[in-house]
């Protein structure tokens, strides 16, 4: 069963044991939606059903492939500024040695293929894209990042619920 | 619309700096470049913004400038709210400023480590036919996966000196007005003397000598490009420790020449607004330092690894100083102009940095309570650091009431504006000049210059947003005739530094 994406049919509070799960992060929180991803982390942090363990990243980093070595899931959370049918997406993530602008930040995709060239494992990993609209330098969400946070939570939590 | 007779234009993505900035390059009738530029094209507020907190929030503050050396940052303004406080650095407590030291040594071998592996090795060990797409971090791990590993390594040990002081790797807090927040505590100190949960300080500075040993073979082997590529004459600025010994926390404040005559000698950092000068061009909201008394034309500086090993007569820790020498034999001369020779000066620092960490590592003085002086509060603070990229400056004024009323900063990636734009010509009119095909390649030939420098561009105008860095070609009657761009966001995402 998958409430974050029913055309999956995975999710990675499912299929493997809470403490095996790292939930990445992403974004800003003195960046208006930017800070969706750190909001996310931060709520499945508070929630009993959430048993892994979150980091909080302004950007990824080459380290960060070693870092999720020690995980079999990785969750990957980012606001992101495209216009999302659902206010949010949740796919599988596939190892891609894409390169963005700068190796000051990597995508997460790229994260994934640096750990399996660099260590010879990736762990199944998944990225959670919540759409944001407001992005200047103040704290505090949009109206519209705010629904679409609270729509992912209530998938992610809706899912919690499921599995007990 | 491109101009058909002279020039068909091939230019890809301009990658690894970290900010955003625009390079132009004018061609003439002839198609020799008549001009080349290094703009920077965002503004910076916080000098503004800064006005009306309280000065003790200051060093917190402004960790936000960067995300890429905040501790630098930190440290600058904290040393110069440590006088608002009543306190120069020497009325700090041996713990205290141990500490800073600790902490900044740390932030430097680690943003040194993150320059040297991610952003300048593909530079150097990926062929110049390697395609665009490849020539980077993973094009690195592909060729050669044991440095990607250890860089990696490398990295993540200044990271966790600066977890341990600050408590997190990025925007932490260390250093309060007098002092710092926290003791360092014998198990925090095991973490990184006995090799268990990550590769020892020892191995570190084994590494770090296996690098050089490796940079030295391959200038052996690439001697003319590094020895002739963007070499130009310069002066040159970093602070010096008493002894005129290098020193990236607390000193005086040295210049010299090109031909190595000094400019600046060793006069307290307290007072550098007797001595510099800023300046503004229309076309960039960069500043552009200078020294006073040479003027505008003359009186600017490099910084950074190059230049602090240029005007420091030695460096304190036996193994950098063995190969700071190697170094200067190797160049033949001092003091060196050639911007290639950035990397090699950073990786010396490292070695200091490692030898410092565990000269500090094992004093039983870090492990002291005493953390905190008081003093006469004041009305004025400069602080001033030697940042990865170079000479930092703070300088804050506060009112009775302490709320900050006046702020300057000079970063380092300021006074590296007018070289990093010499560099850009420099390369410019000897890759591009009348060739009848402008390629991808020679264009990353400038970014090569401007990368030796390690910019930080946020730092120097803390942009806001997308950091996009572009360059756009245009001929004689000023039509832009090619341009080229990467957006830096991820998946859309306008990613923070």
């Amino acid at each position: 069963m998958t409430r974050l994406n029913p055309e999956l049919n995975m999710n990675p509070l499912e299929s493997k044991p809470a403490n095996e799960l790292l939930l990445i992060a992403i974004g800003n929180d003195a960046r208006q939606d930017d800070g969706l991803g750190w909001a996310f982390g931060q709520a499945m942090e508070a929630s009993n059903d959430f048993q892994g363990e979150v980091v909080y990243r302004y950007q990824l980093q080459v380290e960060d492939a070693l870092l999720i070595t020690g995980y079999r899931t990785v969750l990957f959370v980012d606001a992101c500024r495209e216009e999302l049918p659902m206010g949010f997406a949740f796919t599988p993530l596939q190892a891609d040695a894409d390169f963005g602008f700068t190796t000051h930040q990597l995508s997460p995709a790229t994260v994934l293929a640096l750990s399996k060239q660099l260590y010879g494992a990736a762990p199944q990993a998944f990225l959670l894209k919540i759409s944001g609209t407001a992005w200047a330098l103040e704290r505090g969400f949009s109206k519209a990042g705010a629904h679409n946070l609270a729509s992912a939570l209530n998938e992610a939590e809706a899912f919690q619920v499921a599995k007990e | 619309m491109p101009n058909q007779k002279t020039t068909k234009i091939t230019i890809d993505p301009v990658t690894r700096v970290e900010g955003h900035g625009r390079v132009t390059i004018h061609l003439d009738e002839q198609g020799e470049v008549s001009e080349a530029r290094f703009h920077i094209v965002e503004f910076r507020g916080f000098e503004r913004f800064i006005q009306g907190h309280p000065y003790w929030e200051v060093p917190v503050l402004v960790q936000r400038l960067c995300g890429i050396c905040p501790v630098s940052h930190h440290l600058a303004a904290a040393k110069a709210i440590d006088q608002l406080h009543g306190l120069m650095p020497g009325d700090l407590s041996p713990t205290a400023t141990k500490l800073r030291r600790l902490l900044h040594y740390g932030q430097v071998f680690q943003s040194h480590a993150l320059h040297f592996f991610y952003l300048a090795s593909p530079d150097l060990l990926l062929k110049g036919d390697t395609p665009a797409a490849e020539r980077n971090i993973v094009g690195v791990v592909m060729a050669n996966k044991d440095l990607a590993k250890r860089g990696i390594l490398m990295r993540k040990f200044g990271q966790e000196i600066i977890k341990a002081i600050a408590g997190k790797r990025i925007h932490g807090v260390a250093a309060v007005p007098g002092g710092n927040y926290k003791t360092f505590t014998p198990e925090e100190r095991r973490f990184f003397l006995d090799g268990e949960a990550i590769p020892s300080v020892d191995t570190m500075i084994e590494w770090t000598q296996e690098t050089l040993q490796m940079l030295r073979q391959y200038h052996e082997t690439n001697r003319a490009w590094l020895d002739s590529f963007a070499d130009y004459p310069s002066g040159h600025l970093g602070l010096v420790g008493a002894q005129g010994e290098l020193e990236l926390y607390d000193g005086q404040l040295r210049a010299i020449d090109a031909s190595g005559q000094r400019t600046l000698n060793d006069v307290p950092a307290q007072d550098y607004r007797k001595y510099f000068g800023e300046a503004v061009e229309s076309w960039t909201y960069l500043k552009f330092p200078y020294l006073k008394h040479l003027g505008r034309a003359d009186g600017w500086n490099r910084v950074g690894p190059l230049a602090r090993l240029n005007v420091c007569s030695h460096i304190g820790t036996p193994l950098a100083e063995q190969e700071r020498q190697h170094f200067f034999g190797f160049s033949g001369h001092s003091p060196v102009n050639r911007t290639l020779y950035y990397h090699w000066a950073r990786l010396i620092e490292m070695l200091h940095c490692a030898e410092v960490a565990r000269q500090l590592l094992n004093d039983p003085e870090i492990l002291s309570d005493d953390l905190v002086r008081e003093g006469q509060r004041q009305e004025e603070g400069v602080g001033v650091v030697e940042a990865p990229r170079g000479t930092l400056m703070h300088h804050y004024r506060a009112d009775e009431k302490g709320q900050v009323t006046w702020c300057n900063l000079i970063v380092s990636t300021t006074h590296n504006n007018e070289p990093m734009n010499r560099a850009v010509k420099e390369v410019a009119r000897r890759e591009l000049s009348r060739q009848q095909e402008i390629t991808e390649p020679m264009l990353n030939l400038v970014e090569i210059a401007i990368r030796a420098y390690d910019p930080c561009l946020s730092c120097a105008t803390h942009a806001i947003g997308d950091m996009p860095l572009r360059i756009e070609l245009f001929n004689h009657s000023g039509q832009l005739i090619g341009q080229r761009t990467k957006d830096s966001c991820l998946y859309n995402n306008p990613l923070d530094v």
